[in-house]
């Protein structure tokens, strides 16, 4: 099911969760909405499962296959919902709350007792629950009980599944194995998916694209490649990783000429920022001829882990943080103290007054 | 297997805190309560049997679990909505109206009684359209279950009121994206999860029925045989010097309250056991 959502814009009092978002989402493909908590994720999802309701006369569409859904109610839509704290029926057995979907049904529309033992029990096996029919929600593991929401969100058979930061609530291992599991599954259902969260790994790892949102408005959208890569603004390349902010001025239209840094530590009135990420810096013991090269002394060596990081401290007294691997580590017999100097391999600019 | 009976507990004192329990609960509560089953004992059996089965003394236990019982279960259908509407609605004076359900805590219940009795005796505000309508409120048990009701409705909204407001608005939503209409979502969802609060809450409402007396006294017009109930009939008895009859109802209520509330509590113990 193609989803498309035109001009949406939803206000909780005075403040605006969403500010006229535009965007398509794919037949059968697993997006990730990825920003920071009160960016408007969790509400686009909500809209887009009819959970709540766009601000009146914002004229925005959403449509689903070209049906223009937006006065359907949630249930109408049927769309599979998992919500972070797994929301599952606690007076229920396993069994009944994947059941209830199709309990629910109209007579004329309801699977017999047979049918709908049957539809549970293959859920059950698809989950890997195969054995806990008979167990109260709270005999489960946090795993378990977002494995059995995802159950009861599929018994009805939803085009759309829709995740509220379904792993937020677990443990980073739990995590990991899960989400792994979820591109799995997606591959296996042939559904569009749509999972919000604030962890960028995650949505890098599973997601076919990414949109990152901020403030209630995307600021990009892409592949995981080109989100991490090619960052649109400088909002998306500081939410997706760690990156080290140098103030300088650019002497003309040529990124090439930019006299980020200065040796004397000084530069005048800054018009722009340059953007690096730790492993994007090139460490030597030598000074050379590159213009852009960063003196900086080591101030902190973490070996554990599996590359070095290391904490340095160039000429304005600011923190660096540098990633290299073990080998040039070992190479080059770095210790606290030394003086360096750091290339950059790939950076990012970024002028004042530009997003 | 050896009974443990000292658990280990992160508070200290648990010796004390269960010693004090239970002497406050033998002064304040069992040694009145054995008191009167003494005074009851001095009686013969038979004296006993007649005391109780007098046709008076039937007619008001009738009335008096009759109308309790009707009290209660009208007010935990509307102790549930008004419980509802606190917890889910906002609307303009909502604090008012939730600390407005207090007030028959407070207010002394010859008030209440006396109060109900204006409005509805047959030359009342209310009693009077009602009587033109053929329908009489005061002086009969419908009289004696409006004063049960006043009394009794702060027990089932205080009860239910705090499980509503922590019931997690995600089930309901839940529930409806799963297709459930609003009364499935009502009726499977919501209602089963509130069930034990408001079993506690009619249990509450029913107790405080049973023994309510001041507010039932003056709307009931205690015509015997019709609308005199069990305390009242004890209260006359005591007035008449015959403590041994007195005592006689006391107990015999006294053991039918036990034996309802313990049986209320079981079947609130057994609905709550599956919501761990």
């Amino acid at each position: 099911m193609t989803i498309s959502i035109t001009n949406i814009t939803k206000s909780f009092g005075n403040s605006k969760a969403l500010d006229n978002i535009s965007v398509d989402f794919t037949a059968g493909e697993l997006t990730a909405l990825l920003g920071p908590s009160g960016c408007g994720k969790t509400t686009l999802l909500r809209l887009v499962a009819g959970l709540e309701q766009a601000d009146p006369g914002c004229g925005g569409r959403i449509i689903f296959n070209g049906q223009n859904v937006l006065a359907d109610t949630a249930g109408k839509r049927k769309v599979g919902f998992v919500f972070q704290h797994y929301a599952l029926f606690r007076h229920m057995t396993v069994f009944d709350n994947i059941a209830f979907g199709l309990r629910v049904r109209k007579k004329s529309q309801r699977p017999t007792k047979a049918e709908i033992k049957e539809r549970v029990y293959s859920l059950l096996e698809l989950v890997q629950l195969g054995n806990m029919a008979d167990r109260m929600p709270s005999e489960l593991s946090g795993g378990q009980r977002q494995r059995v929401a995802l159950a009861r969100a599929l018994a009805i058979e939803p085009e759309v599944l829709l995740l509220d930061e379904p792993f937020g609530a677990l443990d980073a291992k739990v995590r990991t194995e899960l989400r792994r599991w979820l591109r799995q599954l997606h591959d296996k259902l042939n559904c569009t998916s749509i999972f919000v969260t604030h962890d960028q790994e995650e949505a890098l790892e599973v997601a076919d694209r990414v949109i990152v949102m901020n403030k209630g408005r995307i600021e990009q959208i892409g592949s995981p490649d080109e989100i991490f890569h090619q960052p649109a603004s400088e909002f998306v390349m500081q939410f997706l990783g760690e990156v080290n902010v140098f103030h300088g001025r650019i002497e003309s239209d040529d990124p090439q000429m930019v006299h980020f840094y200065d040796q004397t530590g000084q530069t005048d009135q800054p018009n722009a920022r340059m953007l690096i990420r730790p492993h994007d810096l090139d460490i030597s013991t030598e000074p050379d001829t590159d213009k852009r090269q960063i003196p900086a002394t080591i101030t902190k060596i973490q070996t554990a882990g599996p590359s070095v990081r290391l904490d340095c401290r160039d000429n304005n007294g600011k923190i660096v943080n540098v990633r290299i691997s073990h080998d040039i580590f070992n190479r080059l017999q770095l210790f606290i103290g030394q003086n360096i100097f750091l290339t950059p391999k790939q950076l990012q600019i970024y002028r004042s007054g530009q997003k | 297997m050896k009974y443990q009976f000292k658990q280990y507990n992160i508070l200290p004192g648990f010796g004390l805190t269960l010693g004090y329990t239970v002497v406050y609960l033998g002064l304040l509560v069992l040694l009145p309560l054995a008191a009167l089953t003494l005074s009851a004992l001095q009686m013969t059996w038979p004296e006993f049997w007649s005391a109780i089965s007098s046709q008076r003394a039937i007619r008001s236990f009738a009335l008096t679990f009759g109308t309790s019982f009707i009290a209660a279960v009208i007010n935990t259908i509307f102790g549930l909505l008004i419980a509802w509407c606190l917890s889910r609605m906002s609307f303009p004076g909502r604090k008012i109206i939730d600390a407005m359900i207090d007030l028959p805590f407070a207010l002394p219940t010859a008030i209440s009684g006396i109060a109900l009795t204006a409005v509805y005796a047959p030359n009342g505000i209310l009693g009077e359209p009602l009587a033109r309508l053929g329908i009489k409120v005061a002086y009969t048990p419908i009289g004696i279950i409006i004063a049960m009701i006043l009394v009794g409705l702060p027990f089932v909204v205080r009860t239910v009121q705090p499980v509503l407001a922590e019931l997690e608005r995600e089930l309901e939503e839940a529930a409806l994206g799963l297709g459930a209409s609003n009364w499935q979502t009502f009726s499977k969802v919501i209602f089963p999860l509130v069930l034990p609060s408001l079993l506690t809450g009619f249990t509450l409402a029913f107790a405080r029925n049973l023994g309510e007396y001041g507010s039932v006294v003056f709307i009931a017009g205690n015509m015997p045989m019709k609308t005199e109930i069990t305390s009242l009939l004890i209260v006359t008895h005591l007035e008449q010097y015959d403590y041994a009859g007195a005592t006689a109802l006391a107990s015999a209520m006294l053991i039918i309250s036990f034996v309802l509330l313990l049986t209320i509590n079981l079947l609130q113990t057994w609905s709550g056991r599956r919501l761990k």
